[in-house]
């Protein structure tokens, strides 16, 4: 026996285990009876086909049969679709110590690399050339610094006010006294505003009421409104100026866009009213837009100057055509922060003279416009038959639906991706993975499918290759992939291997 | 012919040799006895197994394929054939009895080693009663795995023929039932330690 000073020897005990004994005449004989049994035994071996086939034992709890096998095979199958977040997580570990040791991995430089991508695709897809001067800070930003302003005291202009920075137009009473037509137009006009960073300087010089609704929603609008031919009516705001001081170029551009509004409103004033002194007209022509934008600032209305008042109100009753500008700049955020911001200034607009209003309006005119327009001719009289040429053009311009259409595509293609992401086709994979791997059941090789989806998503072709297409599988692994589904991008194509195992 | 393949036997017998059907008996009858003895833990039962198995073998020459061994296939067939007896038994006993067989057959192995000591042959039949009783604690499975490699000498590669399953499983089947023997001999205290 093999257990010796305490120990057993389980293996050499099981191997010399004999089977009772028996002497070789014994199994002489057993094999002479067995052979005589078997050449006499009649019946066909099909009735115990069992026999010959592997013995049936239950598989042990924890063996490594099949079923892990085939678990290898799913997580091989899809190596593509998790290959990249385990590389996104070794990245993150790589350069987390460089980066910063004792801190959690950087993750969001993760996503903000992905945004920057997504933004640049965004600009190739919508072919728009930005301009720095004209991108401005976000619109929230501009509305939350503009109550504060308003909020402020009165103070004249800040030192970091350029010497075009001036008046503001009062929206709110524009368009109050705006008629149907005036609104129908403002309405038009309302998609151009969409985004004021997106628009070249054509746009901005040939179509006058939509960049001057952007203007106004902007916020740069609400100071250059009518910077120069109301000078005397200036008030600063501090948040104001100091966006403008970084971007004095979109400043100009607002100017210019301002003036031609302007001059577009009086053109039409003149249209329709008898024609009043020359000075006064253009002295109202001033007033609303130094005031204009205090209306949300009921307060701020009362402190204007007994000789300015007469004179805004005139204006406004005059000059229905900013209604399209505050129309639209009140229906988006922006615009009511510009609105804000011009509430604490259209309080010490006030304090300058009639006078020195009516005396710098007159300058006005003859201040060159930036735009290639001739918006603001040397003379009063000149000057409203050059607007009433304009507003002409600019009515001509107004049609709103390809305008409005740019928008739209433009947003719905900033909201496609460029090619699906890893999750959607590894899902979309996933969900008939296991119909084609019925395909290809008790295969012995692997099967290889090019799978093309196209940009709405759908699978456009799959060409399968290995064992499904050397066995015929190939149609079955075909309709099986086809019904995968991706979400919509922007490339044309997609193309993905898939490795399909039995 | 001086000393034949199993394959050539196979042939002849094919051909209706029954001599060359005899010399294959004769080869492989211990063998195929002793397996069938351990798996059906009976003597006369392991002999009906044994002959049958030759019969059925013979009666299906014209199946042989030749892809594995002769003997692999009538090993197939003699563990089928157990495990038939096995599973038509009723079930009887929970612990080994003392005339088991398969302890009388290892205490005649053994008997020469411990001489006339009563203590010895006393210990010697508890261990041999402790590790058929710990075999056949073991699963079905487990017990036709073991006894195939352990008991019976067969390769991994040899077994999982027989069987009709991989090495990889042999081997885990092999190794698992050692683990459980041996720990069902230790908790009996037959050591169990030694590898």
């Amino acid at each position: 026996m093999s257990v010796s000073n305490g120990k057993l020897d389980l293996d050499v005990m099981l191997r010399s285990w004999p089977a009772p004994a028996a002497d070789e005449a014994a199994w002489e004989q057993r094999a002479e009876n067995i052979v005589r049994a078997a050449t006499a035994a009649t019946g066909s071996s099909s009735e115990f086909l069992a026999l010959f086939e592997a013995p049936v034992l239950e598989a042990e709890p924890g063996e490594p049969d099949a079923s892990v096998i085939s678990a290898g095979e799913k997580r091989m199958s899809q190596e593509s679709d998790q290959s990249s977040p385990s590389q996104r997580s070794e990245e993150q570990k790589t350069e987390a110590p460089s980066s910063a040791p004792s801190v959690p991995a950087p993750k969001p430089s993760e996503r903000k690399r992905g945004s920057l991508k997504e933004m640049a695709a965004r600009v190739s897809q919508a072919g728009v050339t930005s301009r720095p001067g004209l991108a401005g800070p976000p619109a929230s930003s501009r509305s939350s610094a503009a109550p504060g302003v308003s909020a402020s005291s009165a103070s004249a202009r800040p030192a970091e006010a350029g010497p075009e920075d001036s008046g503001i137009i009062n929206l709110n009473t524009v368009k109050s006294s705006a008629t149907p037509e005036q609104k129908k137009a403002a309405e038009a006009a309302q998609p151009a505003a969409h985004d004021l960073a997106e628009e070249g300087d054509e746009k901005l010089g040939k179509e006058a009421k939509p960049a001057a609704a952007k203007t106004a929603k902007s916020g740069k609008g609400k100071a250059a409104s009518g910077q120069k031919s109301a000078k005397a009516a200036v008030a600063a705001v501090p948040a104001a100026k100091a966006e403008e001081k970084k971007s004095s170029g979109g400043m100009m551009v607002g100017i210019a866009i301002a003036v031609v509004g302007l001059a577009a409103a009086f053109a039409i004033t003149q249209m329709r009213k008898p024609e009043q002194p020359t000075a006064n007209n253009v002295a109202t022509q001033a007033a609303p837009s130094v005031t204009a934008q205090a209306a949300p600032d009921k307060p701020a209305e009362p402190n204007t100057a007994k000789t300015a008042e007469p004179l805004a109100a005139n204006a406004l009753d005059n000059a229905p055509s900013e209604e399209t500008a505050s129309g639209s700049a009140e229906k988006s955020p922006s615009g009511a922060g510009a609105q804000a911001a011009g509430a604490g200034a259209a309080a010490p607009s006030a304090q300058p003279s009639a006078e020195e209003k009516t005396a710098e309006a007159t300058d006005k005119p003859s201040a060159p416009a930036p735009t290639d327009k001739p918006a603001a001719p040397a003379k009063p009289g000149d000057l409203a038959s050059a607007m009433a040429a304009a507003v002409g053009d600019q009515g001509k311009k107004d049609g709103p639906t390809a305008e409005n259409a740019e928008p739209a595509s433009a947003s719905r293609s900033q909201s496609i991706p460029e090619q699906p992401s890893q999750g959607s086709v590894a899902a979309a994979i996933g969900a008939v993975m296991p119909s084609a791997k019925a395909c290809v059941a008790g295969a012995d090789d692997v099967s290889r499918a090019q799978v093309t989806f196209a940009s709405s998503g759908a699978v456009k072709s799959v060409s399968v290759t290995g064992w499904a297409a050397a066995h015929g599988a190939s149609g079955c692994v075909k309709s099986a992939l086809m019904g995968a589904k991706v979400s919509p991008f922007s490339k044309p194509s997609f193309t993905l291997g898939v490795t399909i195992r039995p | 012919m001086a000393n034949p393949t199993d394959r050539e036997l196979v042939e002849q017998a094919r051909g209706g040799n029954a001599q060359a059907f005899g010399l294959l008996v004769r080869r492989h009858q211990k063998r195929i006895f002793r397996l069938a003895f351990h798996l059906v833990r009976s003597g006369t039962e392991a002999e009906d197994v044994m002959q049958e198995t030759f019969v059925r073998a013979y009666q299906a020459l014209d199946r042989f394929d030749g892809r594995s061994e002769p003997f692999t296939w009538l090993y197939r067939i003699a563990v089928n054939l157990s495990l038939n007896t096995i599973r038509a038994r009723k079930p009887t006993r929970d612990a080994t009895p003392s005339d088991d067989p398969r302890v009388e057959a290892l205490l005649l192995e053994t008997r020469p080693s411990h001489g006339n000591d009563p203590d010895r042959a006393t210990q010697q039949r508890q261990l041999a009663g402790a590790l058929c009783d710990g075999i056949d604690k073991l699963s079905e499975t487990l017990r036709a795995t073991l006894i195939l490699v352990a008991v019976d000498g067969l390769g991994h590669d040899e077994a999982a023929k027989v069987l009709g399953v991989p090495e990889g499983t042999v081997a885990w089947r092999v190794h698992e039932a050692r683990r459980k023997l041996r720990e069902y001999l230790a908790e009996r205290g037959f050591g169990g330690q030694g590898e």
